[in-house]
């Protein structure tokens, strides 16, 4: 178990490594200079060059790197083009929003595909089969944006039940069930995907497990359907449905980028987009590192529990 | 009696026999026999596969069936609902919605299906150098596609594209590059287990060279996966393209596409003009949808055929 859990760790920091050397080279050699984004197009050159002096941009690509590098170990990402605050501060206020929304998220989305799924594979081969396949198919075709906008339409605009945007109400926190209303669209959006995605694996893992011996042994026996669902099919079946859960963080958070333009959701995805479009470098880094450390970290845990609870996956080597 | 007996029991050892050799025997039998096409001969697939028929016809023949220019602004005509004269009604700047939706479709077809080109093209190759050469190869494209996967694509692709800028070929680029490894993954698993297999075995010891193999045993067997992830994977740009395109990361404000057409239409949202936002939305929704079922349609068939 340690070991595995070593192995994956230093896996998992050996990807991070990659990402920020891509990363970094990526957004260093944008075209577009910094300075005059900050001092407007009619800077001139003495300002250029101290602006480029004073952020280190005139130094080899790689010393940058390295320079980078060995501040952000001691976390400092460097400052924000725009208003010169640390980067670190500036997404460490987005992330709780992001976690928010991609927990329930994925919360969801595990509950609600796993029902589903269970719930298809008990109706398999009858009339139910085909609409069921049209609808995860049409929810894996949906763009996720337009979706939204859709729901805002309808519940917003039309109904005018629920928020059409935004993290709380303008006059304060009204509580659990202010921070609920505003979380009900976005969350629905974001989950969808993946509930689709788990009532598929559900429903092909349930079935496989059906057609084994033992669940026929199990009727032999005399048991009824109930027990031999509950003890022998799903007990079996869903524990490869846990582990692909890690799988669903990136997409997670990916998805929350539009979920949070559409929603104004006050988020890492929407920073990450107001960053680019402001060219704000040293943001979009400090997003990026950040994102995947996360993603990592969210896939590592998940690996970490279903090893811990599946031997199978302990000791591979055993078979 | 007892004669008979034994001629029964060795009648039912052939017949056993024979219906075993046909369980497992040459593919190519049952597919004569018209059975084998049965899962592409379902209605959903058929009707998916009429779906885009229409709807590469219309958008090849867009200016035949809705001439004019697709951005020309008409302020005359802004933000009219659907009637007669414009089937999908106009946008905010009276453009009308049927032409831009099928030069739309043009546009969003074609980065569809090059960028899922591409990303089938890299996963092969890669996939199949991954698994033919073994080694540090193999090492190397399985990490490539293990942090690939394990990074939140979006967040890497926005930063490359806000430096790239919008334009259609950039789109194409970034699409592809979140859509290779799946089909690397399985490339790689089904060329190890091809590579074991007796007719590849044969084929060396009788002196073929590495390329030969590669492209004249391992390669054909291959592409029946990777025409369903082919498939699977057009939907996928389809929809990565809108997105990116809704987002102002995409393909160019001014050029029509049904991600910009969208991003559009959020202007309109408050003042009730639900045609900016049902028709475009739901072409993206409709084609997506044709093209997954088909590729569904495509796998049920290969998976029958195997």
């Amino acid at each position: 178990m340690a070991r595995l859990a070593i192995s994956r760790l230093a896996q998992a920091l050996l990807l991070l490594l990659l990402v920020s050397i891509a990363t970094f080279c990526l957004l260093r050699l944008a075209p577009g200079d910094p300075g005059a984004l900050l001092y407007g197009p009619n800077a001139s050159a003495r300002d250029l060059a101290q602006v480029r002096e004073g952020w280190g941009l005139d130094a080899p690509l790689y010393i940058q790197y390295f320079q980078w590098l060995s501040h952000a170990a001691s976390g400092d990402l460097g400052r924000s083009y725009v208003d010169g605050r640390p980067v670190l501060s500036v997404i460490e206020e987005r992330v709780p929003a992001t976690l928010e929304l991609a927990l329930s998220a994925l919360l969801i989305a595990a509950a609600s595909g796993m029902f589903l799924g269970v719930l298809s594979a008990r109706t398999h081969s009858t009339w139910l089969d085909q609409p069921i396949r049209l609808l995860t198919t049409a929810i894996y075709s949906t763009p996720p944006f337009w979706l939204g906008i859709l729901l805002i339409l309808l519940f917003s605009v039309h109904l005018r039940w629920l928020p059409p945007g935004g993290s709380q109400n303008p006059a304060g926190s009204g509580g659990l069930g202010d921070l609920l209303s505003h979380l009900a669209l976005p969350v629905l959006v974001l989950a969808a995907r993946d509930a689709a995605r788990f009532a598929r694996l559900t429903r092909a893992s349930v079935l496989a497990v059906a057609s084994q011996d033992y669940v026929r042994t199990a009727s032999a026996k005399g048991l009824s359907r109930t027990a031999i669902e509950i003890r022998h099919i799903f007990r079996n079946a869903l524990s490869p449905v846990f582990a692909v859960a890690g799988t669903s963080i990136p997409g997670l958070l990916s998805g929350a980028v539009i979920v949070e333009t559409v929603f104004s959701w006050p988020g890492m995805g929407r920073l990450v987009i107001e960053s680019a479009l402001q060219r704000n470098y040293p943001v979009i880094m400090g997003e990026v590192l950040i994102v995947a450390a996360m993603a990592m970290g969210g896939s590592l845990l998940a690996d970490l529990a279903c090893a811990a609870a599946d031997p199978r996956i302990r000791h591979p080597s055993r078979g | 009696m007892l004669n008979s007996g034994r001629l029964m029991r060795r009648l039912g050892q052939t017949m056993r026999r024979g219906k075993s050799a046909t369980l497992t025997g040459s593919s190519s039998a049952r597919h004569r026999s018209g059975s084998g096409l049965r899962p592409l001969l379902d209605p959903l697939t058929i009707a998916s596969v009429a779906i885009l028929l229409v709807l590469g016809t219309a958008a090849l023949l867009a200016p035949l069936l809705v001439p004019g220019d697709p951005s020309r602004i008409d302020l005359s005509r802004v933000a009219l609902p659907p009637s007669r004269e414009h089937f999908l009604g106009t946008d905010l700047m009276g453009r009308d919605l049927l032409r831009m939706a099928l030069y739309g479709a043009r546009i969003s077809l074609t980065v569809g299906t090059t960028a899922a080109g591409i990303a089938a093209l890299m996963g092969l190759v890669l996939g199949l150098a991954a698994a033919y050469r073994g080694g540090w190869v193999d090492a190397a494209v399985c990490r490539l596609v293990d942090a690939s996967i394990a990074m939140p694509a979006f967040f890497l692709l926005i930063a490359i594209q806000s430096i790239l800028g919008p334009s259609v070929a950039n789109v194409i680029l970034m699409v592809s590059l979140v859509g290779w490894m799946l089909v690397a993954r399985v490339v790689r698993a089904f060329t190890l287990s091809l590579k074991e297999r007796e007719f590849v075995l044969a084929a060396r010891s009788l002196g073929c060279t590495g390329e030969r193999i590669v492209f004249r045993h391992i390669l054909p067997n291959l592409l029946d996966q990777v025409a369903v992830l082919y498939a699977l994977g057009v939907a996928d740009a389809l929809l990565m393209e809108s997105a990116l395109s809704f987002l102002g990361l995409g393909v160019p404000p001014t050029e029509p596409s049904w991600g910009n057409m969208l991003s559009d239409a959020q202007a309109g949202i408050l003042s009730g003009a639900w045609w900016m936002v049902v028709f475009p939305g739901g072409l993206i929704l409709l084609t997506a949808m044709a093209i997954n079922l088909i590729g569904d349609g495509l796998q049920a068939f290969f998976r029958r055929e195997a």
